[in-house]
């Protein structure tokens, strides 16, 4: 560490001749030095630098700290006699330094060590069969150089002598005894009784220097941005406070947080905010496309947060386009956010088909269900309008050309977590008993798709009580593991995802069979929901515990309507502020039941359909068999 | 009978008594009183004294459980500055306290919801890491959102 500006410094430098050359005229010797300030988070090379000495590689090259300066033993350049050189950390320049009296030229090269002991800078010097310290009582003066201990062969017994290797110095004690690495040992040696001692406290094989436990943090030492390091000066407490670049530790930025973390905040932000903040760093690209975060984020969402809308012209057979609206839904007011960059056009997009249609088989967790279905034309698409994934699933057994009536329905599976596609169309039985129609059997052919299998399953010809209804959707409502429809005579069919079972669900009590009576299915926060709609009156029927027929709940009535309606009105999704978002007419619509109004939100021209939706990160590269 | 005091221990190795009833909202200190009796100081090597001190007056809180939403949210609203919050989020990831956890995550994420990348970057610290090239092959990915 620097002593005046308390910079902490590493300091390398290479020889770029290995000297003496024997023979040779001693020519200069060169070293090639590079600095590392903590904080700095680069090497600055201090450039070939002239000396007037050698390193001598049979020393060692980790220099000892003390009164700012690193030292080293080193050779003249005649490699005849030993110095001491060193470098100043303020300054950061090379220096020889005045060496112990008896430094003259030997034969036989005795191993040398520097030390510091009590704040001075000591000299180990190991010669055949002799230990001899040298401690420079003040530091710099040349004079001062002492003799403090000298170890001879004898006066230790159980020690082999000669020495063929060096003594290192660790510490001296307070007592007066010194601590050594000596023979790869431990060992205590108290100069006054002459007695070595190994400590016996480590394995043999092992080197050691004094060492001072601190709290210093290395985070203070975090590399500055070029903009901060302008304006530090230096030597101030917060030019340090930074750290080495490669150096990892826990400060409060994202890159240190746990994934964990990074996931669950990530998960909590609009999609398009997500996606825009995949491009932050490298780490974000992959959490977002991973399956950890994208089962977070389907989990805070668990009712949908936005609605599709799908323009799809009656007159006209072409795909049409699909559109996401955000819905900004508050306690005390809504707010709809449509973004023309999150809709997805189907016309001219292979390999749709043009001058078909294509129509809404359902959506869950952020996948979309679509029937493309036109002449010689039937396809089911399953595909995420957020990662721009789509699937064709395989053809089916049964096409709808001999069956008039159909329902299908997308759904995921409780138990096992498949995702499913169940199509089945209507085929009646007559049964013949003597001369007079004893009455008909319904039947349904019935397929189940499950992702990820590539075929089809077909569940044979499944005997049902009812009919179904050309007058009612399709497209079934998936709660609970389940998909719903209603059918004739205004029952409500469901189909188990799990057992794959056609059941009849309880109706509401009051639901009569009036030819004109229209009924539409939906959701409404979690609760499966009944709009029905008579001559110019609107009821909302809420099943408030499923599958209880008591539970039906009459939530809403309105008959401020301009009748009559001929058509179901369908709904979208019930909003936190009481209102709720209603396809009447085919237009958007926010219906308020305390105002007893119904407003055209004017967000799209006629015609469409929509749903409710829930953008989601799933892949459907996970159903691979399919891709 | 007296209520048991644990004691918990900071990464600065400040001590921080609280009363175990109250200290057992945290799932992970509730497994160490569970497994052990937790009698000696439980160090929390990853949460600094003042994070602690957070956690601490988070967890004598007295609110009655209908009030208690409305105080999370208060509690992490009235420390909005986004270092604070991660801390803060980091301490609740460890002790398992999942409303705090909770509460301050969505804070984070309200705070940066409407940043730019080059703002989301500087708040929270990061490097971007990429080269132009690499970042269009990124946005290449989600086009449609961009």
């Amino acid at each position: 560490m620097s002593s005046l500006t308390g910079e902490y410094k590493v300091v390398r430098a290479f020889q770029q001749e290995i000297l003496p050359i024997p023979n040779k005229p001693s020519r200069p010797s060169v070293l090639e030095a590079e600095v590392y300030t903590l904080g700095t988070g680069h090497w600055r090379s201090l450039g070939p630098i002239p000396v007037t000495y050698g390193l001598d590689i049979f020393q060692e090259f980790n220099g000892p700290f003390l009164n700012n300066h690193c030292h080293w033993i080193v050779r003249d350049v005649e490699g005849d006699h030993e110095k001491i050189g060193t470098f100043d950390l303020e300054n950061e320049t090379f220096q020889l330094f005045p060496s112990p009296p008896e430094s003259v030229k030997e034969n036989w090269f005795p191993h040398r060590r520097l030390a510091i002991v009590k704040g001075c800078l000591c000299k180990l010097r190991t010669y055949y069969s002799e230990l001899t310290i040298w401690m420079m009582k003040e530091y710099g003066i040349n004079n001062s150089w002492h003799k403090e201990v000298v170890i001879r062969r004898g006066i230790s017994v159980d020690l082999e002598w000669p020495l063929y290797k060096p003594i290192h110095l660790i510490a001296g004690l307070k007592d007066g005894s010194i601590l050594i690495v000596f023979k790869n040992k431990m060992c205590v040696f108290d100069p006054r009784s002459e007695m070595f001692e190994d400590t016996k406290m480590f394995e043999p094989n092992l080197s050691g220097q004094g060492y001072r436990p601190s709290f210093l943090k290395l985070q203070h030492f975090k590399a500055k941005s070029p903009a901060n390091r302008a304006n530090d000066g230096r030597g101030q407490r917060k030019s340090m406070a930074e750290f080495l670049p490669n150096i990892k530790l826990i400060d409060s930025s994202m890159e240190d947080l746990p994934a964990e973390l990074t996931t669950d905040i990530l998960s909590r932000l609009t999609v398009k905010t997500i996606i825009h903040c995949r491009c932050v760093c490298k780490r974000w690209r992959n959490l977002v496309l991973d399956s950890s975060f994208v089962n977070l984020h389907l989990s805070r969402s668990p009712t949908p947060t936005g609605f599709i809308i799908h323009h799809n012209p009656r007159t006209c057979a072409n795909p049409g386009i699909l559109e996401w609206v955000e819905i900004e839904d508050k306690v005390d007011r809504h707010h709809l956010h449509y973004d023309r960059l999150l809709s997805l056009d189907l016309r001219n997009r292979a390999p749709i088909q043009q001058y078909t249609k294509m129509h809404q088989v359902g959506s869950v967790n952020g996948l979309i269900c679509l029937w493309e279905y036109g002449h010689k034309v039937d396809n089911t698409y399953v595909c995420n309008p957020i990662t721009r994934e789509y699937m064709i699933l395989p053809r089916q057994r049964y096409q709808r050309d001999r069956f008039p009536g159909v329902i299908y329905g997308f759904g995921v599976s409780s138990q096992m977590g498949e995702y499913k596609v169940v199509r089945a169309f209507q085929a009646k039985t007559f049964v013949q008993n003597g001369d007079k129609c004893a009455g008909q059997l319904s039947v349904l052919e019935a397929e189940v798709y499950t992702l990820g299998t590539g075929q089809w399953r077909s569940l044979h010809s499944v005997p049902v009580t009812y009919l179904l209804n050309t007058f009612n959707k399709f497209c079934g409502q998936f709660l609970n593991n389940h998909c719903h429809w209603i059918v004739a005579d205004n029952e409500i069919c469901t189909f188990d995802l799990d057992n794959e079972t056609f059941q009849l669900l309880p109706s509401p009590p009051s639901v009569k069979k009036y030819w004109f009576h229209r009924q539409s299915l939906a959701i409404l926060k979690g609760c499966l929901c009944i709009l029905s709609t008579y001559d110019s009156k609107l009821t909302i029927w809420v099943m408030k515990e499923y599958g209880i027929k008591n539970s039906w709940h009459k939530q809403v009535v309105n008959q401020t309507i301009q009748g009559p309606l001929y058509e179901a009105i369908h709904l979208i999704m019930g909003l936190k502020d009481g209102s709720f978002l209603i396809l009447f007419e085919n237009i958007v619509c926010v219906f308020d039941p305390r105002r007893k109004t119904i407003e055209d939100t004017k967000f799209f021209k006629l015609p469409l359909s929509g749903w409710a939706y829930s953008p989601s990160f799933l892949k459907l590269r996970s159903f691979e068999s399919e891709m | 009978m007296s209520k048991k005091t644990l004691t918990l221990m900071s990464k600065d190795k400040q001590l921080f008594n609280i009363e175990e009833h109250l200290a057992v909202q945290s799932v992970t200190i509730r497994n160490m009183v569970k497994e052990d009796g937790a009698s000696s100081v439980i160090p929390l090597p990853r949460v600094d004294s003042e994070t602690l001190a957070l956690v601490i007056e988070y967890l004598n809180r007295q609110q009655a459980p209908e009030e208690d939403e409305d105080y999370v949210k208060k509690f992490v609203d009235e420390r909005g500055e986004i270092p604070t919050l991660l801390e803060l989020a980091q301490a609740a990831l460890d002790l398992d306290i999942k409303k705090l956890m909770d509460a301050a995550c969505m804070k984070v994420a309200d705070l940066i919801k409407d940043f730019t990348l080059e703002e989301v970057r500087e708040a929270l610290r990061i490097e971007n890491d990429r080269t132009p090239e690499e970042e269009k092959a990124i946005r290449d990915e989600f086009q449609w959102a961009f």
